[in-house]
């Protein structure tokens, strides 16, 4: 179970025009090693937001490195980095989760990166390389001068590195082709917006490769529900009846009347804060449950019910 | 559908064919390949080397040739689930005693036995163990 540690922003650093790097670091306590592929949640004024670690997993001097996009003012998680935070502050840091490892049966690993979605992979590579393990790395981005990374992809990364800067068409083509003729031994790894990953996950179907060698890692929950309705909850433990808002989740409503449901991601990935479903029809949009547990689980922080729903909380 | 490649020893032949149509019929891509006696890793690798991603194996050896084919897929990145073993009719089984552990060889899956190690007597079952390759045999009380 992740627990909060309070860091010290160490550095700030440009690393396009639009994300900055942040490095987080303690003078009073040994920071938790972490795995290539893990992130860190920061705890801010708006909420938790998820990053993915891009350092070495093997060569990490108690210090944790971030990349954060700019996507939104500050009053978003991504503003609040780039606006508010400068270094030299304090912030509160839960320790190191991964819900993204790298396989460790893979002969050869095959990562898929768009924009921002490079971070995992920049410390999985540099992992991959300090072990000696076979991989290859393709990043696709608007241009060169928007390219996270792209200078220390260049130089660390050089032979096992395409990058994809092309027209959206020809670009897809091409990452398309890359992804096919695949052998054995390969697990082949997707990070990026869900338009990029839908299409290769949709390619990664239509060659027949099976699911347990395609891993993602997504921004946002795996279903996205475009008009929210409002529903009821019953607990059938506590005998509390409740209202979910059309601009609230499950998780929230829980919170606020007092159910400590625990959880961890927030999108649907991790399972932390998963019930049991008594009575009602759900609207699943995890990537987490099988098709079996659907029938009798639900994911609070993404997953809605319809009209009215018993819990067994 | 799944790429299948059937390995046999010539002595299986016919139930590798037999398998092989069975696997056709259901629209998978089919390879099948003869075994050399005595087998040889390193080609038994070579086999095995750019198989498709999603190949599923599927035997039809005896149980040392098993052994090093599975240990030669393990080495070109198949997992252990996707190695199957194809049923043999020998006629005699190896049966794992549930109760002393002890295995018994070469006896049959339709007669029940006694444990030559705690003489237990035993029910053979269909549940096959690869690690062990042997079927298990439940005790009669």
């Amino acid at each position: 179970m992740a627990y909060a540690l309070q860091l010290t922003v160490k550095k700030i650093e440009n690393e396009t025009d639009t994300i900055k790097r942040f490095t987080f670091t303690s003078d009073e306590i040994p920071l938790p090693s972490f795995g290539a592929g893990a992130h860190v949640t920061l705890h801010l004024p708006m909420g938790r937001r998820q990053y993915s670690l891009v350092n070495n997993p093997l060569e990490m001097k108690n210090e944790y490195v971030i990349a954060v996009k700019k996507i939104s003012d500050h009053n978003g998680g991504s503003g609040y980095l780039h606006e508010c935070i400068g270094q030299g502050d304090n912030i509160s840091v839960s320790s190191p989760d991964n819900f993204f490892p790298l396989r460790t049966e893979a002969k050869h690993h095959v990562f898929f990166a768009a924009g921002i979605g490079i971070t995992p992979f920049v410390s999985m590579m540099a992992y991959l390389k300090t072990i000696g393990r076979s991989f290859e790395l393709h990043y696709a981005a608007s241009g060169e001068r928007e390219c996270a990374f792209h200078g220390h992809i260049q130089t660390h990364f050089p032979s096992k590195s395409t990058f994809y800067f092309m027209k959206r068409e020809e670009k897809i083509a091409k990452l398309k082709k890359a992804l096919q003729n695949r052998t054995m031994g390969t697990h082949i790894y997707l990070c990026g917006p869900p338009a990029f990953m839908d299409i290769l996950l949709e390619h990664s179907h239509e060659l027949r490769y099976p699911e347990k060698f395609i891993h993602e890692e997504r921004f946002q929950p795996e279903v996205r529900i475009e008009n929210p309705q409002p529903f009821f909850v019953n607990l059938v433990k506590t005998k509390k009846t409740f209202m979910v808002s059309s601009g609230q989740t499950l998780l929230n409503a829980l919170h606020e009347i007092g159910i400590d449901v625990p959880y961890t991601c927030r999108m649907g990935v991790c399972g932390t804060c998963e019930v049991g479903i008594e009575e009602g029809d759900v609207l699943h949009c995890d990537s987490f449950l099988t098709e079996e547990e659907k029938v009798g689980k639900m994911l609070t922080c993404v997953s809605r019910g319809i009209g009215h729903i018993k819990l067994r909380l | 559908m799944r790429h299948i490649l059937i390995l046999t020893e010539v002595r299986f032949k016919k139930d590798g064919l037999k398998e092989k149509e069975l696997r056709k019929e259901s629209g998978s891509s089919v390879e099948l390949k003869l075994l050399d006696s005595p087998v040889d890793r390193k080609k038994i690798e070579q086999m095995l080397k750019d198989k498709p991603l999603g190949t599923m194996l599927i035997l039809y050896t005896g149980g040392a040739t098993r052994k090093l084919i599975r240990h030669a897929a393990n080495s070109a990145g198949f997992s252990h689930e996707d190695v199957r073993i194809g049923k043999i009719y020998t006629g005699t089984y190896r049966i794992f005693c549930s109760q002393c552990h002890r295995i018994n060889g070469k006896a049959s899956l339709e007669k029940s036995i006694i444990c030559i190690s705690c003489g237990q007597h035993l029910e053979p079952s269909d549940h096959y163990s690869s690690f062990h390759d042997a079927y298990l045999g439940y005790p009669i009380l």
